[in-house]
């Protein structure tokens, strides 16, 4: 009975109706529109340090000792370019440590293949990249080598062999390697079935690694969320190792975000006065037209209904404008959010700066989102009680003689 | 059926206090056709109020078919309005958003009334009152007549035992109130349904089966006579 007739009223008196959804409207939008410039800049800085900086995580090396690690693809690609290096055909895969092209190559020093086997693996689990290893002079060359590839040699990890192979040249090469790992069933290349590696320094020489060592290595990963994991498999691959791993928060650039988070709350508490606004003004729109009303709630107190019938009826009109209008908002939120999918650019330096860059994408999720539609349902309701209180409880004939 | 003992109801304006009615004792019995007549001010309009449940008097008691209507909460008063009493105000106080139809099914929405039934009973009532032409009218596109047929549709839907009727023809034109107080007698007489109800209108009170005389308050004269007979 009650939604029945609420959703009655709300269609007849649908201009009346129509002033308080409106103005909920508007504030639910101006709401999320707002969070979601919020949310853009916070973003934008956040890759600014993240995915340019200092990457989520780092793994650095104290002292003179300088952490590096190779890009296989770099050595190829090095390779390939000095004469006089014989590099194996078959490695075709992406080696990169970094998400762009600017690898910082190293290898670890002081620490022993098995540790830096570990350290890889995990880098390369948390990156989804396979990874490059050197061997020290005088040592068997690691290797990792394919299950299939293991199958046919009939070889387990530590299996000491003699590698031969065929250069781009066509001439042929032998090499003593020792089986370090062997992989786990997908590899994405089906042409992979061997790192070549060569020693340190002779990589090292190819690629021009003393101006190119790193001492520490940036952790960019496709999915920042997993920080917390990919921090923990990387320390216990260090071990007790002198190396430290460290979030992208515990950097001098994490200041940078301390600003953006004051300015955050900044506009969070623009955002609350608005809210706040939007109370106010759906307050007064509803005492006005519940006053307007009061007579009509008293007639249908007098025929038999309840306060708490007559409470039910009106909460349940604006509880239906509450959704109305936060279905709305969140509709239009979500139009500006795809018209403007493609960015808004900074047209001044300041806004640029604020931005965190020259354009801010707007970004909302569906939580929010979510939140946004319940606030403005819960908006509506309460902004009403109070009158609607007093309009259902006052005396009938009070309420009758109500002009 | 209606029994009040020494009602008092006494409110402040102002300063002043206005005693409304002063001490009333009062049976009506079922079936009566009691008309309240006085001059503006004299309390016919509270004494309707205070037995419709409307309000509450300051002192005094009293009871409807056996309660004791002045001692319930308002959910349980609201809940008793609706099972025994119809009200038929002066200026009609229809819901203005509804048509005809809905406001006469108004009270059986409110009473949880199944489907069928209610459209069965709003439909027999409307065709009483002679407005089956402006079943999807709303109030403001009817004359003061109709709307009045409509709010003692209204009030019958429940099928009440009492209908209480404050001034029901004021806003009308002689030949239209006469018309209502026809139709009220009529469903006096075939239906046995008590009706109490204020008016000035002398041609009205002669309709009455029994005239009380009201004057600052208290009985000035309750009188029994017979439909049509003179003051």
């Amino acid at each position: 009975m009650v939604l029945r007739l609420a959703l009655r009223n709300l269609w007849r008196q649908r201009r009346r109706m129509g002033v308080i959804g409106f103005t909920l409207t508007v504030g639910a939008l101006l709401i999320l529109v707002g969070l979601a410039f919020v949310n853009g800049m916070e973003r934008n800085w956040l890759n600014l340090i993240t995915g340019t900086m200092v990457g989520d995580l780092g793994v650095t090396s104290p002292g003179d000792d300088k952490l590096v690690l190779f890009s296989t693809r770099d050595l190829v690609r090095a390779a390939r370019e000095t004469e006089g290096v014989e590099v194996a055909e078959r490695i075709e895969f992406n080696g990169m440590l970094v998400k762009d092209e600017r690898s910082a190559p190293a290898s670890v020093r002081g620490i022993d293949v098995e540790t830096e086997w570990r350290l890889l693996r995990t880098l390369q689990n948390a990156t989804g990249d396979k990874l490059g290893l050197v061997a020290r002079p005088g040592e068997k060359v690691p290797v990792a080598i394919s299950p299939q590839m293991a199958a046919d040699l009939e070889v387990e990890v530590g299996a000491e062999l003699t590698l031969t192979g065929m250069t781009v040249d066509g001439a042929g090469f032998a090499e003593e390697v020792r089986v370090a790992y062997i992989f786990e069933g997908n590899v994405k290349n089906a042409a992979l079935d061997l790192w070549v590696l060569m020693p340190l320094d002779d990589a090292r020489r190819l690629i021009g690694a003393s101006g190119s060592v790193a001492n520490a290595v940036r952790v960019f990963l496709p999915d920042p969320e997993a920080e917390a994991t990919v921090r923990a498999a990387l320390e216990a691959a260090v071990g007790d190792r002198e190396l430290s791993v460290r979030s992208w928060r515990e950097t001098d650039e994490a200041d940078w975000m301390t600003s953006v988070y004051v300015w955050k709350g900044v506009l969070y508490f623009f955002v609350g006065m608005l809210a706040l606004l939007i109370v106010m003004g759906t307050f007064g729109v509803v005492s006005a037209t519940t006053l307007e009303r009061m007579r009509e709630v008293g007639t249908m107190r007098a025929i038999g209904m309840t306060p708490l019938q007559a409470f039910g009826v009106l909460v349940a009109e604006l509880l239906l404008v509450g959704v109305l209008a936060g279905a709305v908002a969140v509709g239009l939120a979500l139009v500006i959010l795809a018209l403007t999918r493609g960015g808004v650019e900074a047209t001044t330096e300041a806004m640029a700066l604020s931005f965190g860059g020259r354009w801010l994408y707007p970004t909302l999720s569906a939580g929010v989102l979510a939140a946004g539609f319940v606030f403005t349902v819960t908006l509506a309701v309460v902004s009403g009680l109070a009158p609607i209180s007093r309009s259902a409880t006052v005396r009938e004939i009070d309420a009758l003689r109500h002009l | 059926m209606i029994e009040l003992r020494k009602v008092t109801k006494q409110y402040a304006l102002g300063k002043v206090t206005v005693h409304a009615l002063r001490g009333v004792t009062l049976d009506i019995s079922a079936g009566e056709f009691v008309c309240v007549a006085g001059p503006s001010g004299s309390g016919k309009s509270t004494l309707l109020n205070l037995i419709g449940l409307l309000d509450r008097p300051t002192s005094g008691t009293i009871t409807v078919n056996g309660v004791r209507v002045d001692e319930l909460g308002s959910t349980r008063r609201a809940l008793f309005r609706r099972q025994h009493i119809g009200f038929i105000f002066q200026h009609f106080n229809l819901l203005p958003v509804l048509n005809v139809y809905e406001n006469v099914e108004f009270p059986l929405l409110v009473a949880g009334r199944a489907t069928r039934e209610m459209r069965r009973r709003v439909d027999e009532l409307i065709e009483a009152v002679g407005l089956k032409e402006f079943v999807r009218h709303r109030p403001d596109e009817l004359s003061g007549g109709q709307r009045q047929r409509v709010a003692i549709a209204r009030a019958l839907v429940l099928e009440p035992t009492l209908v209480l009727a404050d001034e029901p023809t004021a806003s009308l034109d002689s030949h239209t109130a006469l018309q209502i107080i026809e139709v009220m007698t009529k469903l006096n007489r075939e239906k046995g349904i008590t009706f109490l109800f204020s008016t000035h209108d002398e041609r009205v009170m002669r309709r009455a089966s029994r005239l009380l005389m009201l004057r600052d308050g208290t009985i000035e004269g309750d009188q029994a006579r017979l439909a049509g007979e003179g003051g």
